[in-house]
């Protein structure tokens, strides 16, 4: 996805800087210092470099030699580069009246290729062989490392004291628990340059153009949030409307798929990947409102409806490859052996509510319940289940459908928050535990029903769906020397409750589901340090740590792509 | 060409990449079957009716055991025709020490989805006490979609073979491809080859035009699979040569029957004819793939 908005960008700045810099010149701030009123204008701005080190060894992922062609490294080899990323990212707002403001968001990115690239899976046919592992990575260095993007764009009208309206291209979080997106739903994600649990949400969310009105509504104490996301085709590219899959990227996208169940279906037979986006306008427009309030004293509340695209993953909806059909003797011609691949990205639902709130005991006790259903979460199938009818569009092209599953997938995820003094340790500020618990529940699976599985991940047959599943994060933090000096451990653990399993006799082999005990499953830790190094200047040492007993399953995907990660931020 | 006969073409590479799947475990192929011994104990057979193209196993399917040296049902009364089991596994009670055949065919049985169809199929040379056999069946949609590139046109009336040529590494106790060997079909009663040879490209793992595959190949990336399609009804032995010479001479030469419209499954097992205990693929280059570029 090459980041639009070289134009976008300009006219940005035509619309925002340009009015501000006029402003500038004038040296007559509107507000005094010290005001409690907005200022007329204001510009922030930041620098950073992130660059990371692979510091894991391979990891044998099969070493089955029944099973060639399954990778038996994820990620770079120790010592290779993992990322290398310079951001220059500046925000600035401008209110030429009390009614009326605007906000702009310039975010340019540049980052070096990485070895590991050599690896992503190009969805643009001509990509693949050996011979073409250098045209790969510079496919995703002009796609994805190469940025220029108006993160945000919009201008606010304050219609009247309790309602306003707002025109543009926009960001939304209607909230985040942790690790955990449930409800911030409306923005898709871009999490190729690095792995999305170690990166915050809000660089990661792609912007798009809606309409949204926000209204107080002081009688029931509490304000509505209604998002409109119509979508425009002439202003951005469907692929900048939905999360970007992460196996075109390789550093810190998907490896190349195992062999699956069905060794028919290899990544070796697709031509190309094609995402059918459903973007025209007004049809495929996306709707729904978050209403947030408060109860009692302490306890703020919010609920959520979403009509919305499933953003990720894509949904393989068939096959199709050139040739010509003959009716008469029902036979097909194919020019070409391989496949191209149509996935889409289905509709849905999205209901979801919060709860937040101080518990008087102990001291501090912040708790918080978020949770969603959506209605339904399109599943692709395992590789084994048939698919369907094979029908011939036009006598032309050969057009083989695949199977789906569709649940009712029920989500929550409550977190707790919990201050507490060491004073031996640091006298000044008190340590912040946080806890997390996210439980998934689809209860239309059966979990050893073989017939009916379904993968988290299409075309990765080991990321089989279970009924229950259940996510463990914690975080342990504080700071030393007024700020000066911020350590920070925060790990995670994804238990996998079931699991593929084959018996094999002579030349036979049964597969079939089995649950887990719950020590089984991937996870991660990172330990990092941050530093005040001047007032404006920031930088951080993290050594981010995974793992996982399955490699190719929740974090087990990633367990080769241990790394030691320096951040160094300058805010202007 | 009509397109039927380009569709049973296409069959006929589907089968040989059938026969280059059946490379693990037991070929079996090594001799001639037996007639059923009068007074001989009935044994455990377990075999997995397996679809060619997705190697899973395939409930419900059409099996009837067949006398490997007629090609004729064994005994019907006393291995009357069955189906696959769950996950395509099944059992028979077969008398031990002899080989047999099986003809696959029919329509799987499943719970949801649309079941797969079966092209008639055959394996021949299979031991009557194999624990653990893979029973391949070409299906349909392999049948009708497999890519016509091996420019080959497909007479309905006749029968295909195909199957892979192994080499018993007894060191390793593993079956190895064998590089550079052309396959030829010669009728039992005759003594010129028939059928129209093609080999796997190992490129794309499916039959290549014959410039593209003259020959198998062995390595890493390599396939010493081969299919001979429009071959007349009737039996054949199937004679194996490298640089000229035959390398499964006497037992090792094996003999199947072709039937119409339909693909009966092989391997050949050879041996350098001067040393027993190396591949006999020649030293030479285009003998040996390792590695493939697809794009």
């Amino acid at each position: 996805m090459k980041r639009m908005s070289w134009p976008m960008a300009c006219a940005a700045a035509v619309l925002a800087f340009v009015p501000l810099g006029a402003r500038a010149e004038g040296a007559d701030p509107v507000f005094p210092e010290g005001s409690d009123v907005e200022p007329a204008w204001r510009v922030g701005a930041f620098l950073q470099n992130q660059t990371g080190v692979f510091v894991a060894h391979d990891q044998t992922a099969y070493g089955d030699p029944k099973n060639p062609g399954s990778p038996t490294n994820h990620g770079g080899n120790f010592g290779k580069l993992s990322m290398c990323r310079f951001t220059f990212q500046m925000d600035a707002d401008w209110r030429p009246t009390s009614r009326v403001w605007t906000h702009v968001t310039l975010r340019m990115a540049r980052s070096l290729t990485v070895g590991a690239d050599e690896d992503a899976q190009v969805p643009v046919a001509g990509y693949a062989g050996d011979v073409n592992k250098s045209r790969r990575k510079e496919w995703v260095r002009d796609n994805y490392y190469n940025e220029t993007n108006l993160r945000e764009f919009f201008v606010n009208f304050r219609t009247a004291s309790w309602l306003d309206i707002r025109l543009g291209r926009q960001l939304v979080a209607w909230g985040e628990s942790g690790s955990s997106r449930l409800l911030d739903v409306v923005n898709p994600v871009d999490a190729t340059w690095h792995q999305g649990i170690l990166e915050s949400y809000e660089d990661q969310r792609m912007p798009l153009w809606m309409v949204r009105v926000l209204a107080d509504v002081p009688a029931l104490r509490g304000g509505l949030d209604v998002v409109w996301v119509p979508m425009l085709p002439l202003m951005e590219r469907p692929e900048d409307t939905v999360t970007v899959p992460l196996t075109f990227v390789n550093a810190w996208g998907l490896p190349t798929p195992p062999k699956q169940l069905d060794d028919s279906v290899g990544p070796d037979k697709i031509n190309s990947k094609r995402l059918l986006i459903a973007h025209d306008f007004g049809t495929d427009s996306r709707v729904g409102f978050r209403w947030k309030g408060k109860a009692g004293k302490s306890v703020n509340y919010s609920l959520m409806y979403y009509w919305t695209h499933q953003m990720s993953p894509p949904i393989p909806k068939y096959t199709e490859r050139p040739g010509a059909y003959d009716p008469n003797t029902q036979g097909f011609t194919a020019t070409r052996t391989t496949f191209d691949v149509f996935l889409e990205f289905p509709r849905q639902h999205l209901l979801g509510f919060s709860l937040e709130g101080q518990v008087p005991f102990p001291l501090g006790t912040m708790l918080k319940l978020e949770g969603a259903v959506e209605l339904p979460r399109t599943y692709a199938k395992n590789s084994a289940f048939n698919r369907g009818r094979l029908d011939y569009p036009g006598n032309a092209v050969e057009r083989w459908p695949f199977q789906r599953k569709q649940y009712t997938v029920i989500e929550y995820a409550l977190t707790l928050q919990q201050p507490f003094w060491i004073r031996p340790v640091n006298r000044e500020e008190p340590f912040v535990l946080v806890f997390q618990f996210q439980h998934t529940a689809i209860p239309g699976i059966k979990d050893l029903d073989k017939e009916g599985a379904v993968v988290d991940v299409p075309g990765y047959d080991t990321t089989v769906v279970s009924q229950n599943s259940y996510k463990f994060i914690g975080a342990l933090f504080t700071s030393f020397l007024k700020g000066t000096i911020t350590p920070k451990i925060t790990a995670g653990f994804i238990p996998k409750t079931t699991h593929w399993v084959v018996q094999r006799q002579g030349e036979i082999e049964k597969w079939s589901l089995q649950h887990q005990s719950m020590s089984h499953g991937s996870g991660f830790a990172t330990f990092s340090l941050g530093f005040k190094l001047m007032d404006s200047m920031r930088a951080t040492v993290a050594y981010n740590r995974f793992f996982g007993d399955q490699p190719y399953d929740g974090l087990g995907f990633y367990r080769d792509r241990d790394e030691v990660n320096v951040t160094v931020k300058y805010q202007f | 060409m009509s397109l039927r006969k380009i569709m049973a073409c296409a069959m006929i590479l589907a089968g040989a990449l059938f026969v280059a799947c059946s490379s693990s475990g037991n070929g079996g192929n090594d001799t001639i079957g037996t007639d059923t011994p009068a007074d001989a104990v009935a044994s455990g057979f377990i075999g997995q009716l397996v679809d060619f193209a997705s190697k899973t196993g395939r409930k419900g399917v059409d099996i009837v055991v067949l006398n490997n040296d007629t090609g004729l049902e064994l005994d019907i009364v006393k291995y009357p025709p069955l189906k696959s089991g769950d996950e395509g596994v099944f059992e028979l009670a077969l008398p031990p020490g002899m080989k047999v055949g099986f003809k696959t065919s029919g329509t799987e049985v499943v719970t949801t989805g649309i079941a797969m169809q079966f092209q008639t199929s055959y394996m021949f040379n299979i031991p009557s006490d194999a624990q653990g056999k893979r029973i391949y069946a070409v299906n349909k949609v392999t049948y009708m979609t497999a890519p016509a590139t091996a420019g080959l046109v497909v007479d309905k009336t006749k029968g295909i073979l195909a199957g892979t040529v192994y080499w018993k590494n007894a060191t390793a106790g593993t079956e190895d491809f064998v590089g550079c060997a052309l396959v030829k079909a010669i009728p039992v009663d005759g003594t010129e080859a028939v059928g129209d040879v093609r080999y796997f490209d190992p490129k794309y793992d499916l039959p290549g035009p014959l410039g593209k595959a003259p020959f198998t190949t062995n390595g890493k990336a390599g396939t010493s699979r081969y299919i001979i399609a429009n071959l007349p009804v009737g039996k054949y032995k199937m004679v194996v040569t490298i640089d000229g010479v035959q390398v499964n001479p006497g037992d090792e030469e094996v003999e199947l029957f072709a039937y119409a419209d339909s693909i009966a499954i092989s391997n050949i097992y050879v041996t350098d004819q001067t040393d027993a205990i190396i591949n006999p693929t020649p030293a030479r280059t285009e003998c040996t793939v390792d590695k493939v570029d697809q794009g």
